[in-house]
């Protein structure tokens, strides 16, 4: 059973007002290990998640939650992450921005969950200083979850979107 | 079209009437570099679907001028940004060796042009990468100059030189804009960000001064006090310092206007 980046947010949050040291949730498939104090590159705690199922190889997911000023904080400072998803691709923000699921706002968002998505197709604006960088697609596949939210402010390597590889 | 004298860096496509001169580029930038080199500048007497920000509509009749100028700059995708600054202090610059007496022309963040304090330009940059590229191939640097007509319903007040009595031609805000941007934008890849940061803040309106910034969601009030690094607002609140790197940026002044 796969988090998403919100779920994992939401959890991060919970644990970081508690007094706990260490969570470790155990679901289908997803093993998620919290750890307040571990060294890690961004912050004094540490945050993982395994595969428990074996079958396919996962990719790598790294979230950097450093907050500069003007964007919402998603999760508390002091904690970093590093997530192993099962069989998907996570798209990550290149840049610091603003996201937009649609090329304007009267328009269609470019992709929705479930949607059939092709390497090179537009997934996404990110807008900073009147710069609009369109962001593609690097594989084929399928739209397995939209992570961003439209017109939010987003973090460099913040994740924009999950992607199931066809 | 009378003949023009551009800078030999830029090759001019002359059109007539265009769906928006940044589509153009942008099908002509992803053709790859043989069909549209550095430097290839796509200008247009008229736009039929002229954009700004967000989609909003740019007014777009012939009299005005509109160029979207394709670059490959050897730069890092993450500066590319800084670019709107380097194409703001050229339209800036142009404007000023064509001044008429007696005239203010400034910079709103992040790359507006305002002459006697109402808008009379504006850019639209375009690009595209994937998440993990660290380079993009093309960005197209699209800008409107209101040379004989303005809008009358915008957010923000806008102006031409005609309006503000200044008889400068489409053809040499063309001329003066090229030439300018070549002296900007080689500064820029020799120098680096600091002299166009330096130079912008010297030119903008409102610096030291309360401001209003309207994100899509929330407005902000603050003290103006600096443009980052990277080229953001750095906005200065009774509380916190906020680094603000997308929004519309409103002074005092237009805001009592508004309101009168």
């Amino acid at each position: 059973m796969a988090l998403t980046y919100k779920e994992i947010a939401e959890i991060l949050k919970i644990v970081d007002a508690s007094a706990c040291d260490e969570v470790i949730l155990e679901l289908k498939g997803t093993k998620l290990v919290i750890r307040r104090g571990a060294q890690t590159s961004t912050g004094s705690g540490a945050l993982s998640t395994q595969d428990t199922d074996n079958s396919q190889s996962g990719s790598s997911l790294n979230t950097n939650f450093q907050s500069s000023a003007d964007t919402p904080k998603l999760a508390p400072k002091s904690l970093a992450s590093s997530l192993t998803a099962e069989g998907s691709n996570t798209v990550h923000s290149p840049m610091v921005g603003t996201f937009y699921r649609r090329p304007s706002p009267e328009e269609e968002p470019f992709v929705r969950e479930g949607d059939t998505i092709v390497a090179g197709q537009p997934l996404c604006l990110i807008e900073v200083m009147k710069l609009y960088t369109t962001i593609e697609a690097t594989i084929s596949g399928t739209v397995a979850s939209v992570v961003a939210d439209d017109g939010q402010l987003v973090e460099f390597d913040q994740p924009l979107f999950v992607i199931k590889p066809k | 079209m009378q003949s023009i004298n551009i800078p030999a860096a830029y090759n001019l496509v002359s059109l007539k009437k265009v769906s928006s001169t940044n589509e153009v580029a942008k099908t002509m930038a992803e053709k790859g570099e043989e069909a549209a080199p550095d430097g290839t500048l796509i200008w247009a007497l008229e736009q039929t679907a002229g954009r700004g920000r967000r989609g909003r509509n740019w007014y777009s009749p012939a009299g005005n001028l509109f160029t979207s100028l394709i670059l490959r700059p050897e730069v890092p995708a993450v500066r590319m940004p800084e670019l709107g600054f380097v194409a703001a202090l050229a339209v800036c610059d142009a404007l000023d060796s064509l001044s008429e007496p007696g005239h203010q022309v400034q910079l709103k963040w992040p790359n507006d042009i305002l002459l006697n304090g109402k808008k009379v330009a504006g850019f639209l940059l375009e690009t595209e990468r994937t998440s993990s590229e660290q380079n993009i191939q093309w960005i197209v640097l699209g800008m409107g100059l209101n040379v004989s007509w303005h809008p009358e319903d915008t957010q923000y007040p806008a102006t031409s030189l005609r309006f503000e009595e200044w008889p400068t031609t489409v053809e040499q805000a063309l001329e003066a804009y090229t030439r300018t941007f070549l002296g900007w934008e080689t500064r820029w890849l020799n120098d680096g960000f600091l002299p166009i940061r330096n130079n912008w803040l010297i030119r903008c309106k409102g610096i030291n001064e309360e401001i209003e910034v309207r994100l899509g969601h929330e407005n902000l009030i603050g003290v103006f006090t600096d443009l980052d690094e990277n080229g953001a607002l750095v906005l200065k609140q009774s509380n916190s310092t906020r680094k603000i790197t997308t929004g519309d940026v409103f002074f005092p002044d237009v805001l009592h206007s508004e309101l009168a």
